[in-house]
């Protein structure tokens, strides 16, 4: 009997009841197809949430609040040069939070509450963003021209079409030229208003130190790099500076996204353990009702394992074809979550490999016991059920 | 001296279970190649238990059996399968084809135990059909044929892979005597290279045979030839 032979045995014995093959194997097909739906959606999920910063690598911001005064902690103006010399760092910008805030127009009072910041170095780059408007400025340009983040721009009605435009900074008018993206973690580098270190200086007596350092890094060396941070800018520890990882805020919104991954995995594991039970039962049935045609075998000269082997083939079959199907399953859930979400969808192809193999071995264990009963019928007695 | 095909030494088969039924007692005989031997006896007698010893579907409880010389209970499964697939043939009272096979189909499954290719099964399913008159019936299922057909067929299966030894349990039973007379003739066909080992209730039937082995309450009471 050649595996050929032992296959189309198989298909003939499955054509034969093929309602009951077709819903042992709706069981595989749906433990499987909720294992690789588990695993696709999580891991899309993450990877929308990751892949903001996989063109623009990882940034770190440096902060941090007096102990005595409980204001911001002030870094020295050489901070952000020292920390450029950090090998694997992209980008630094440093920024300072002048006290006073932007107004559309001097004839509107009161104030807006966007706050005016002075930055030194690129300031787009280092904080995972672009400009989408308009241009870039230098921060040591001495003019009086200034960009806005995302939602401030949205907060003054300045859309790309106004630019350039005035507004109203510190009893002078500033013109934004540029405006940029949103970010990955929505950072207040989103509601501000960005003036030139240069210009700061010279007409709004700003003295240099920086309250906020942006780093760009790529994603491997985040945190190597966020551990040198604070050492090279205050080696005493007395600024109480602290580091935020963007990486590590998405990674926890990502983990609150997928917070009941395990017990879903769990649960669509022990599917594919019940849908075995299900294949088990169903060859027990099958077991029973082909005595005859087990015993007339056994007198053509089958052998036990052959006999066994008939049985075994029929449940592999079963379980290869319901996992193809749980499979696919899984890959549409998959999808209609990326496109729910928005996000490109990450096919588990790994896992749908894992899946199967995992209803392979369950369905071979589940198939053992009634191939052995099989394989033991004693032929005279299997042949004597004829009679 | 030419090899014996069948050897019982002192045989006894007990079947137990709540109550202890011996079927065979310390039965002894042998059958040469090419011997047409007919198994008589009332039911119950043990000849259905003797043919199935014979033909290694039932082990022995007592006794040694040697089939072309080699004793059974020194065979592995593997080996006993090949002896059945290859030098052994059954015919059943009930015919006992594969139901949802056609019966070309079921002589050529027996081709493939016997270790026939799988090109030439079909082939030589066909030319032992047609020898038994089935020519017609190739493509028919066992519940569309008479049963004197279907145990044609069933012959036709018994001796796909020419075997050595062809055991038949009551194989007219379940027909009336002319189809039964029929049967006969099929089984008696191999020519006189295959030994027949027949069990029958049948006077008729048994007065084809040359020898004669009367049953009586699991021993064997005569051996006629």
């Amino acid at each position: 009997m050649t595996l050929r032979d032992l296959l189309t045995r198989t298909f003939w014995a499955l054509s034969v009841r093929p309602g009951r093959a077709i819903l042992s194997g709706l069981g595989v097909a749906v433990g499987v197809g909720a294992i690789v739906g588990v695993l696709g959606v999580s891991a899309t999920i993450q990877n929308g949430l990751l892949g903001q910063l996989n063109g623009l690598g990882d940034v770190l911001t440096v902060s941090g609040t007096s102990s005595s005064t409980g204001a911001a902690s002030l870094m020295a103006p050489r901070s952000v040069a020292m920390i450029r010399r950090i090998p694997t760092v992209q980008a630094v910008a440093g920024t300072f939070t002048l006290p006073s805030s932007v107004q559309r127009t001097q004839f509107v009072p009161g104030q807006s509450g966007i706050p005016i910041v002075a930055f030194t170095g690129p300031i787009a780059s280092a904080t995972g963003t672009r400009v989408i408007a308009g241009e870039e400025i230098s921060s040591r340009l001495g003019l009086p021209e200034a960009m806005l983040g995302y939602q401030a721009a949205q907060a003054l009605g300045i859309g790309g079409a106004q630019l350039p435009t005035r507004v109203w900074v510190n009893n002078e008018y500033v013109t934004v030229v540029g405006i940029l993206s949103p970010t990955p973690t929505q950072t207040s580098t989103e509601f501000s208003l960005f003036i030139p270190e240069a210009y700061a200086r010279h007409s709004m007596g700003y003295g240099g130190s920086v309250d906020n350092i942006s780093v760009r890094v790529p994603l491997s060396y985040a945190s190597t790099v966020a551990g040198l941070l604070v050492p090279t800018i205050d080696p005493s520890g007395t600024l109480g500076l602290q580091v935020q990882e963007d990486s590590s805020v998405l990674l926890a919104a990502a983990d609150a996204a997928t917070a009941f991954q395990g017990l879903f995995l769990a649960l669509s594991v022990v599917a594919v353990l019940v849908s075995g039970l299900g294949v088990m039962n169903t060859l027990l049935v099958a077991v029973v009702e082909r005595r005859a045609e087990i015993g007339i075998r056994r007198a053509l000269g089958a052998t036990r394992a052959g006999i066994a082997a008939m049985f075994v083939s029929e449940a592999v079959m079963v379980a290869l074809t319901g996992s193809v199907a749980g499979i696919l399953l899984g890959l549409w859930v998959t999808i209609i979550g990326a496109l729910h979400q928005r996000v490109a969808p990450d096919l588990p192809v790994p896992v749908a490999l894992v899946g199967v193999g995992i209803a392979l071995v369950v369905a071979c264990l589940a198939s053992l016991y009634p191939a052995a009963r099989a394989a033991s019928l004693p032929p005279s007695e299997a042949l004597r059920m004829m009679a | 001296m030419t090899q014996l095909l069948v050897e019982f030494q002192e045989v006894s088969k007990i079947f137990r279970g709540g109550t202890e039924v011996v079927a065979l007692s310390e039965v002894s005989f042998s059958i040469g190649p090419g011997e047409r031997v007919a198994v008589v006896g009332r039911s119950g007698s043990g000849k259905s238990t003797l043919l199935a010893i014979a033909g290694t579907l039932e082990r022995p409880s007592a006794g040694r059996v040697f089939i072309e010389g080699r004793e059974l209970g020194h065979l592995s499964d593997g080996a006993i399968s090949r002896l059945r697939g290859q030098r052994i043939g059954f015919v059943f009272q009930s015919f006992n084809l594969l139901q949802r096979l056609t019966a070309l189909e079921n002589v050529a499954e027996a081709l493939m135990y016997a270790g026939v290719k799988r090109d030439q099964r079909r082939p030589r399913a066909t030319a032992l059909l047609d020898r038994f008159g089935l020519g017609s019936r190739k493509a028919h299922y066992p519940h569309q044929l008479s049963g004197g057909e279907q145990q044609r067929v069933a012959i036709a299966r018994a001796l796909a892979s020419d075997p050595p030894l062809l055991i038949a349990d009551e194989p007219t039973g379940d027909l009336d005597p002319e189809t039964g007379a029929s049967v006969v003739d099929a089984l008696l066909s191999g020519g006189g290279q295959t030994a027949v080992l027949v069990a029958t209730h049948s006077p008729d039937v048994a007065a084809r045979f040359s020898r004669i082995l009367r049953m009586d309450a699991g021993k064997l009471v005569s051996d006629v030839s």
